[in-house]
Protein backbone atom coordinates (compact mmCIF):
# COMPACT_ATOMS: atom_id res chain seq x y z
CA UNK A 1 0.00 0.00 0.00
CA UNK A 2 2.80 2.37 0.96
CA UNK A 3 5.05 1.77 -1.87
CA UNK A 4 2.43 2.06 -4.67
CA UNK A 5 3.85 3.84 -7.80
CA UNK A 6 2.32 7.54 -7.91
CA UNK A 7 -0.16 7.29 -11.13
CA UNK A 8 1.99 9.63 -13.55
CA UNK A 9 4.82 7.49 -13.52
CA UNK A 10 6.03 6.35 -16.78
CA UNK A 11 7.11 2.71 -17.10
CA UNK A 12 7.77 2.63 -20.53
CA UNK A 13 11.26 4.00 -20.41
CA UNK A 14 13.58 2.49 -22.76
CA UNK A 15 16.93 1.12 -22.70
CA UNK A 16 19.47 -0.30 -25.11
CA UNK A 17 19.05 -3.89 -26.48
CA UNK A 18 22.66 -4.77 -25.50
CA UNK A 19 25.19 -3.58 -23.46
CA UNK A 20 28.83 -5.10 -23.91
CA UNK A 21 30.87 -6.32 -20.95
CA UNK A 22 34.35 -5.92 -20.84
CA UNK A 23 35.36 -5.92 -17.06
CA UNK A 24 36.25 -9.36 -15.58
CA UNK A 25 34.97 -7.64 -12.18
CA UNK A 26 31.49 -8.03 -13.42
CA UNK A 27 30.85 -11.18 -14.48
CA UNK A 28 30.69 -12.32 -11.04
CA UNK A 29 27.93 -10.03 -10.38
CA UNK A 30 26.48 -11.24 -13.40
CA UNK A 31 26.23 -14.69 -12.51
CA UNK A 32 25.39 -14.98 -9.28
CA UNK A 33 22.09 -16.71 -9.31
CA UNK A 34 19.98 -14.15 -6.74
CA UNK A 35 21.19 -11.21 -8.29
CA UNK A 36 20.51 -12.36 -11.23
CA UNK A 37 16.72 -13.02 -10.03
CA UNK A 38 16.60 -9.14 -9.78
CA UNK A 39 18.17 -8.50 -12.99
CA UNK A 40 15.99 -10.37 -14.75
CA UNK A 41 12.94 -8.50 -13.00
CA UNK A 42 14.48 -5.47 -14.07
CA UNK A 43 15.08 -6.26 -17.31
CA UNK A 44 11.33 -5.87 -17.66
CA UNK A 45 10.52 -2.94 -15.89
CA UNK A 46 11.64 -0.80 -13.62
CA UNK A 47 10.77 -1.64 -9.35
CA UNK A 48 11.66 -0.46 -6.17
CA UNK A 49 12.80 -1.90 -3.37
CA UNK A 50 9.57 -3.90 -1.72
CA UNK A 51 8.37 -4.39 -5.05
CA UNK A 52 11.37 -6.69 -5.90
CA UNK A 53 10.76 -8.27 -2.44
CA UNK A 54 7.08 -9.25 -3.37
CA UNK A 55 8.18 -10.38 -6.56
CA UNK A 56 11.83 -12.50 -4.98
CA UNK A 57 11.01 -13.47 -1.27
CA UNK A 58 14.58 -12.13 -0.53
CA UNK A 59 15.02 -9.75 2.58
CA UNK A 60 14.93 -5.61 2.13
CA UNK A 61 18.20 -5.45 3.45
CA UNK A 62 19.70 -8.35 0.60
CA UNK A 63 18.05 -6.86 -1.95
CA UNK A 64 19.34 -3.32 -1.17
CA UNK A 65 23.17 -5.05 -1.19
CA UNK A 66 22.63 -7.17 -4.19
CA UNK A 67 21.18 -3.28 -5.81
CA UNK A 68 24.35 -1.50 -4.79
CA UNK A 69 26.34 -3.98 -6.79
CA UNK A 70 24.31 -4.12 -9.55
CA UNK A 71 24.65 -0.35 -9.89
CA UNK A 72 28.40 0.01 -8.86
CA UNK A 73 28.99 -2.75 -11.77
CA UNK A 74 26.73 -0.70 -14.07
CA UNK A 75 24.33 -3.57 -14.87
CA UNK A 76 21.07 -1.67 -13.04
CA UNK A 77 20.90 1.97 -12.31
CA UNK A 78 18.45 4.69 -10.27
CA UNK A 79 15.69 5.52 -12.74
CA UNK A 80 13.65 7.85 -10.56
CA UNK A 81 13.06 8.90 -7.17
CA UNK A 82 9.34 9.89 -6.60
CA UNK A 83 6.86 10.98 -4.43
CA UNK A 84 3.45 8.84 -3.98
CA UNK A 85 0.15 9.89 -2.01
CA UNK A 86 1.20 8.84 0.96
CA UNK A 87 4.17 10.93 1.01
CA UNK A 88 6.64 8.05 0.98
CA UNK A 89 9.45 8.58 -1.56
CA UNK A 90 10.30 6.02 -3.88
CA UNK A 91 13.64 5.16 -5.46
CA UNK A 92 12.82 2.74 -8.99
CA UNK A 93 15.77 0.76 -10.30
CA UNK A 94 15.97 -0.80 -14.15
CA UNK A 95 19.02 -2.69 -16.14
CA UNK A 96 20.97 -1.05 -17.97
CA UNK A 97 20.31 -3.04 -20.72
CA UNK A 98 17.75 -5.73 -21.97
CA UNK A 99 20.72 -8.11 -22.44
CA UNK A 100 24.35 -8.55 -21.75
CA UNK A 101 26.94 -9.95 -23.40
CA UNK A 102 30.29 -10.82 -22.30
CA UNK A 103 33.29 -10.02 -24.10
CA UNK A 104 36.70 -10.47 -22.25
CA UNK A 105 40.10 -11.91 -24.07
CA UNK A 106 42.68 -13.74 -21.23
CA UNK A 107 45.19 -12.36 -20.78
CA UNK A 108 44.10 -9.21 -21.97
CA UNK A 109 47.62 -7.42 -23.04
CA UNK A 110 48.47 -10.34 -25.54
CA UNK B 1 -10.14 23.75 8.53
CA UNK B 2 -11.78 20.70 7.26
CA UNK B 3 -8.95 20.06 5.00
CA UNK B 4 -6.72 20.07 7.47
CA UNK B 5 -8.08 17.78 10.04
CA UNK B 6 -8.40 15.48 6.83
CA UNK B 7 -5.12 15.61 6.35
CA UNK B 8 -4.43 14.80 10.17
CA UNK B 9 -6.27 11.89 9.92
CA UNK B 10 -4.62 10.77 7.25
CA UNK B 11 -1.29 11.35 8.97
CA UNK B 12 -2.32 9.50 11.96
CA UNK B 13 -3.92 6.40 9.90
CA UNK B 14 -0.30 5.97 8.06
CA UNK B 15 1.48 6.39 10.94
CA UNK B 16 -0.14 3.39 12.95
CA UNK B 17 -0.13 1.30 9.45
CA UNK B 18 3.59 1.67 9.11
CA UNK B 19 4.42 1.10 12.84
CA UNK B 20 2.67 -1.93 12.29
CA UNK B 21 4.74 -2.97 9.11
CA UNK B 22 8.02 -2.02 11.31
CA UNK B 23 6.94 -2.78 13.92
CA UNK B 24 10.00 -5.20 14.60
CA UNK B 25 12.92 -2.60 13.73
CA UNK B 26 11.23 -0.06 16.29
CA UNK B 27 10.97 -2.44 19.23
CA UNK B 28 14.29 -3.51 19.04
CA UNK B 29 15.18 0.54 19.14
CA UNK B 30 13.12 0.20 22.56
CA UNK B 31 14.63 -2.74 24.18
CA UNK B 32 18.34 -1.23 23.95
CA UNK B 33 16.68 2.07 25.21
CA UNK B 34 14.66 0.37 28.17
CA UNK B 35 17.92 -2.31 28.78
CA UNK B 36 20.20 1.07 28.79
CA UNK B 37 17.69 2.84 31.32
CA UNK B 38 17.15 -0.38 33.74
CA UNK B 39 21.31 -0.69 33.56
CA UNK B 40 21.67 3.02 34.04
CA UNK B 41 18.66 3.29 37.11
CA UNK B 42 20.18 -0.05 39.33
CA UNK B 43 23.64 1.05 38.60
CA UNK B 44 23.55 4.49 39.69
CA UNK B 45 21.73 3.13 42.67
CA UNK B 46 24.19 0.61 43.24
CA UNK B 47 27.10 3.52 43.28
CA UNK B 48 25.15 6.06 44.73
CA UNK B 49 24.66 3.47 48.05
CA UNK B 50 28.17 1.49 47.99
CA UNK B 51 30.27 4.82 47.06
CA UNK B 52 28.61 7.52 48.46
CA UNK B 53 26.15 6.71 51.06
CA UNK B 54 27.76 3.65 52.98
CA UNK B 55 30.31 4.15 55.74
CA UNK B 56 31.94 1.46 54.13
CA UNK B 57 34.57 4.14 52.31
CA UNK B 58 35.94 6.42 54.43
CA UNK B 59 35.50 9.85 52.61
CA UNK B 60 35.80 13.46 54.43
CA UNK B 61 32.53 15.40 53.47
CA UNK B 62 33.91 17.54 51.44
CA UNK B 63 35.37 14.57 49.07
CA UNK B 64 31.89 12.60 49.20
CA UNK B 65 30.08 15.32 48.22
CA UNK B 66 31.95 16.19 45.54
CA UNK B 67 31.90 12.35 44.35
CA UNK B 68 28.77 12.72 44.68
CA UNK B 69 28.11 15.56 42.21
CA UNK B 70 30.44 14.05 39.52
CA UNK B 71 28.61 10.88 39.60
CA UNK B 72 25.63 12.44 39.28
CA UNK B 73 26.49 14.62 36.55
CA UNK B 74 27.82 11.11 34.84
CA UNK B 75 24.75 9.48 35.17
CA UNK B 76 22.90 12.56 33.96
CA UNK B 77 25.04 12.71 31.22
CA UNK B 78 24.60 9.34 30.47
CA UNK B 79 21.09 9.45 30.42
CA UNK B 80 20.68 12.44 27.97
CA UNK B 81 22.66 10.04 25.39
CA UNK B 82 20.01 7.58 26.42
CA UNK B 83 17.07 9.68 25.41
CA UNK B 84 19.15 10.99 22.71
CA UNK B 85 19.12 7.19 21.14
CA UNK B 86 15.40 7.20 21.32
CA UNK B 87 15.60 9.50 18.96
CA UNK B 88 16.96 7.60 16.46
CA UNK B 89 13.47 6.32 15.36
CA UNK B 90 13.84 9.65 13.47
CA UNK B 91 16.14 7.80 11.82
CA UNK B 92 14.71 4.91 10.88
CA UNK B 93 11.47 6.45 9.47
CA UNK B 94 13.43 8.15 7.36
CA UNK B 95 15.16 5.17 5.68
CA UNK B 96 11.20 4.20 5.62
CA UNK B 97 9.60 7.04 4.45
CA UNK B 98 12.29 9.92 2.89
CA UNK B 99 15.29 7.64 1.61
CA UNK B 100 13.25 6.07 -1.25
CA UNK B 101 14.33 2.90 -0.03
CA UNK B 102 11.05 1.89 1.59
CA UNK B 103 12.72 -0.48 4.40
CA UNK B 104 15.01 -0.08 7.74
CA UNK B 105 17.16 -2.39 10.11
CA UNK B 106 17.75 -2.06 13.64
CA UNK B 107 21.36 -1.63 13.20
CA UNK B 108 20.51 1.68 11.02
CA UNK B 109 19.28 2.72 14.46
CA UNK B 110 23.65 2.63 16.09
CA UNK B 111 24.75 4.50 12.64
CA UNK B 112 22.15 7.35 13.37
CA UNK B 113 22.95 7.61 16.82
CA UNK B 114 26.42 7.85 16.10
CA UNK B 115 25.89 10.63 13.17
CA UNK B 116 23.27 12.69 15.15
CA UNK B 117 23.67 12.06 18.77
CA UNK B 118 24.78 15.42 19.48
CA UNK B 119 22.05 17.48 17.53
CA UNK B 120 19.71 14.82 19.09
CA UNK B 121 21.04 15.73 22.91
CA UNK B 122 20.29 19.54 21.94
CA UNK B 123 17.53 19.48 19.83
CA UNK B 124 15.54 17.41 22.72
CA UNK B 125 16.96 19.46 25.50
CA UNK B 126 13.46 21.66 25.87
CA UNK B 127 11.30 18.77 25.82
CA UNK B 128 14.08 16.41 28.34
CA UNK B 129 14.48 19.44 30.57
CA UNK B 130 10.54 20.65 31.04
CA UNK B 131 9.81 16.76 31.91
CA UNK B 132 12.79 16.35 34.08
CA UNK B 133 11.92 19.78 35.68
CA UNK B 134 8.59 18.96 36.04
CA UNK B 135 8.90 15.33 37.57
CA UNK B 136 11.41 16.19 39.40
CA UNK B 137 9.31 19.02 41.36
CA UNK B 138 6.30 17.11 41.67
CA UNK B 139 7.93 14.13 43.58
CA UNK B 140 10.04 16.36 45.65
CA UNK B 141 6.25 18.06 46.61
CA UNK B 142 4.60 14.56 46.92
CA UNK B 143 7.55 13.26 49.44
CA UNK B 144 7.33 16.41 51.41
CA UNK B 145 3.56 15.64 51.67
CA UNK B 146 3.48 12.49 52.92
CA UNK B 147 5.60 13.58 55.42
CA UNK B 148 3.96 16.92 56.79
CA UNK B 149 0.60 17.54 58.17
CA UNK B 150 -0.95 19.86 56.10
CA UNK B 151 -2.63 18.89 53.11
CA UNK B 152 -2.76 21.51 50.13
CA UNK B 153 -1.78 19.32 47.54
CA UNK B 154 -4.61 21.15 44.86
CA UNK B 155 -2.22 23.55 43.99
CA UNK B 156 -0.16 21.05 42.07
CA UNK B 157 -2.70 20.35 39.68
CA UNK B 158 -3.14 23.67 37.98
CA UNK B 159 1.20 23.93 37.79
CA UNK B 160 0.45 19.94 36.44
CA UNK B 161 -2.07 21.31 33.47
CA UNK B 162 0.15 24.52 32.43
CA UNK B 163 2.92 21.72 32.28
CA UNK B 164 1.14 19.54 30.14
CA UNK B 165 0.01 22.71 28.08
CA UNK B 166 3.55 24.24 27.50
CA UNK B 167 4.74 20.33 26.59
CA UNK B 168 1.84 20.30 23.81
CA UNK B 169 2.80 23.93 22.40
CA UNK B 170 6.66 22.44 22.83
CA UNK B 171 5.51 19.67 20.70
CA UNK B 172 3.26 21.53 17.95
CA UNK B 173 6.05 24.34 17.18
CA UNK B 174 8.94 22.31 17.61
CA UNK B 175 8.76 18.47 16.08
CA UNK B 176 9.39 19.00 12.58
CA UNK B 177 12.95 20.20 13.80
CA UNK B 178 13.71 16.32 14.19
CA UNK B 179 13.04 15.16 10.41
CA UNK B 180 14.33 18.36 9.17
CA UNK B 181 17.99 17.41 10.66
CA UNK B 182 18.48 14.35 9.56
CA UNK B 183 18.02 15.85 5.95
CA UNK B 184 19.41 19.31 6.25
CA UNK B 185 22.21 18.40 9.05
CA UNK B 186 22.58 21.86 9.85
CA UNK B 187 20.77 22.81 13.64
CA UNK B 188 20.15 26.63 12.04
CA UNK B 189 18.36 25.35 8.66
CA UNK B 190 16.28 22.49 10.26
CA UNK B 191 14.35 25.25 12.64
CA UNK B 192 14.34 28.00 9.60
CA UNK B 193 12.51 24.44 7.51
CA UNK B 194 10.49 24.64 11.31
CA UNK B 195 9.31 27.72 11.21
CA UNK B 196 8.38 27.17 7.43
CA UNK B 197 6.28 23.89 8.09
CA UNK B 198 4.78 26.05 10.96
CA UNK B 199 3.55 29.23 8.73
CA UNK B 200 2.56 26.91 5.92
CA UNK B 201 0.98 24.22 8.57
CA UNK B 202 -0.08 25.35 11.41
CA UNK B 203 -3.77 23.70 11.47
CA UNK B 204 -2.64 20.40 10.31
CA UNK B 205 0.10 20.55 13.00
CA UNK B 206 -2.23 21.08 15.62
CA UNK B 207 -4.64 18.59 15.07
CA UNK B 208 -2.30 15.81 14.28
CA UNK B 209 0.40 16.44 17.05
CA UNK B 210 -2.74 17.34 19.35
CA UNK B 211 -4.49 13.99 18.46
CA UNK B 212 -1.26 12.40 18.74
CA UNK B 213 -0.48 13.77 21.91
CA UNK B 214 -4.30 13.05 23.72
CA UNK B 215 -3.53 9.60 22.89
CA UNK B 216 -0.13 9.11 24.23
CA UNK B 217 0.50 11.91 26.50
CA UNK B 218 -3.12 11.99 27.84
CA UNK B 219 -3.27 9.08 29.72
CA UNK B 220 -0.11 9.95 31.56
CA UNK B 221 -1.43 13.32 32.43
CA UNK B 222 -4.00 11.89 34.12
CA UNK B 223 -2.09 9.35 35.96
CA UNK B 224 -0.08 12.47 37.11
CA UNK B 225 -3.51 14.08 38.48
CA UNK B 226 -4.54 10.85 39.96
CA UNK B 227 -1.14 10.36 41.89
CA UNK B 228 -1.27 14.21 42.81
CA UNK B 229 -4.60 13.72 44.66
CA UNK B 230 -4.44 9.83 45.39
CA UNK B 231 -0.44 9.99 47.56
CA UNK B 232 -0.97 9.07 50.93
CA UNK B 233 2.04 7.46 51.87
CA UNK B 234 5.00 5.73 50.68
CA UNK B 235 2.98 2.38 48.73
CA UNK B 236 0.64 4.68 46.93
CA UNK B 237 3.57 7.10 46.06
CA UNK B 238 5.65 3.86 44.58
CA UNK B 239 2.50 2.51 43.41
CA UNK B 240 1.27 5.29 41.46
CA UNK B 241 5.41 6.01 40.26
CA UNK B 242 5.19 2.44 38.88
CA UNK B 243 1.94 3.02 36.66
CA UNK B 244 3.56 6.16 35.50
CA UNK B 245 6.97 4.58 34.72
CA UNK B 246 4.45 1.70 32.86
CA UNK B 247 3.04 4.47 30.82
CA UNK B 248 6.09 6.43 30.17
CA UNK B 249 7.97 3.18 28.11
CA UNK B 250 4.16 2.40 26.02
CA UNK B 251 4.70 5.91 25.19
CA UNK B 252 8.38 5.37 24.26
CA UNK B 253 7.70 2.24 22.68
CA UNK B 254 4.53 2.94 20.20
CA UNK B 255 4.22 6.78 20.88
CA UNK B 256 7.72 8.12 19.78
CA UNK B 257 7.97 6.04 16.63
CA UNK B 258 4.19 6.83 15.76
CA UNK B 259 5.62 10.33 16.32
CA UNK B 260 8.45 10.14 14.07
CA UNK B 261 6.19 8.39 11.31
CA UNK B 262 3.60 11.48 11.87
CA UNK B 263 6.11 14.56 11.53
CA UNK B 264 7.94 12.81 8.75
CA UNK B 265 5.01 12.52 6.77
CA UNK B 266 4.03 16.13 7.40
CA UNK B 267 8.03 17.41 6.87
CA UNK B 268 7.91 15.07 3.42
CA UNK B 269 4.62 16.33 1.98
CA UNK B 270 5.19 20.29 2.66
CA UNK B 271 9.28 21.04 2.50
CA UNK B 272 10.62 18.13 0.44
CA UNK B 273 7.30 17.77 -1.95
CA UNK B 274 8.22 21.70 -2.24
CA UNK B 275 12.12 20.92 -2.97
CA UNK B 276 11.48 18.08 -5.42
CA UNK B 277 8.71 20.13 -7.38
CA UNK B 278 11.35 23.22 -7.64
CA UNK B 279 13.89 20.72 -8.93
CA UNK B 280 11.35 19.42 -11.76
CA UNK B 281 10.91 23.07 -12.93
CA UNK B 282 14.26 23.20 -13.03
CA UNK B 283 14.89 20.87 -15.24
Amino acid sequence: MFYEKPEDVDESLDIPPKKVITDPSVVPVLFHKKKQKILNLLLEKEFNIMELKQETNLNPGTIKRYLDDLVSKDLAFLTRKVQNEYGFFLKYYRATAKSFIIHIKWPSEV
Amino acid sequence: MIMALDESITDLTVAFKVYLEYKKEYIKTFIVFLTGIIVLVFSGMLILRFVILDNYFQFDELIRSILMLIILLILCSIFFLLLSYARTTFGLTYDIMTSGELFTEFRRSITYFKRFWLYFVLLSLPYVLIIVLDQLFTIFILLELIQSTEDNRIFLVPIKIAVYLFDLMLYITLIEIFPSIIVVKKIRQCIIENMIILRQSLKRLFFSVGIYYLVFRGPMFIVEITRILMVTNETTFLFFNIIFAIFAFIYALIGLPILSLISTRIYNTTILKTKAEESESRG
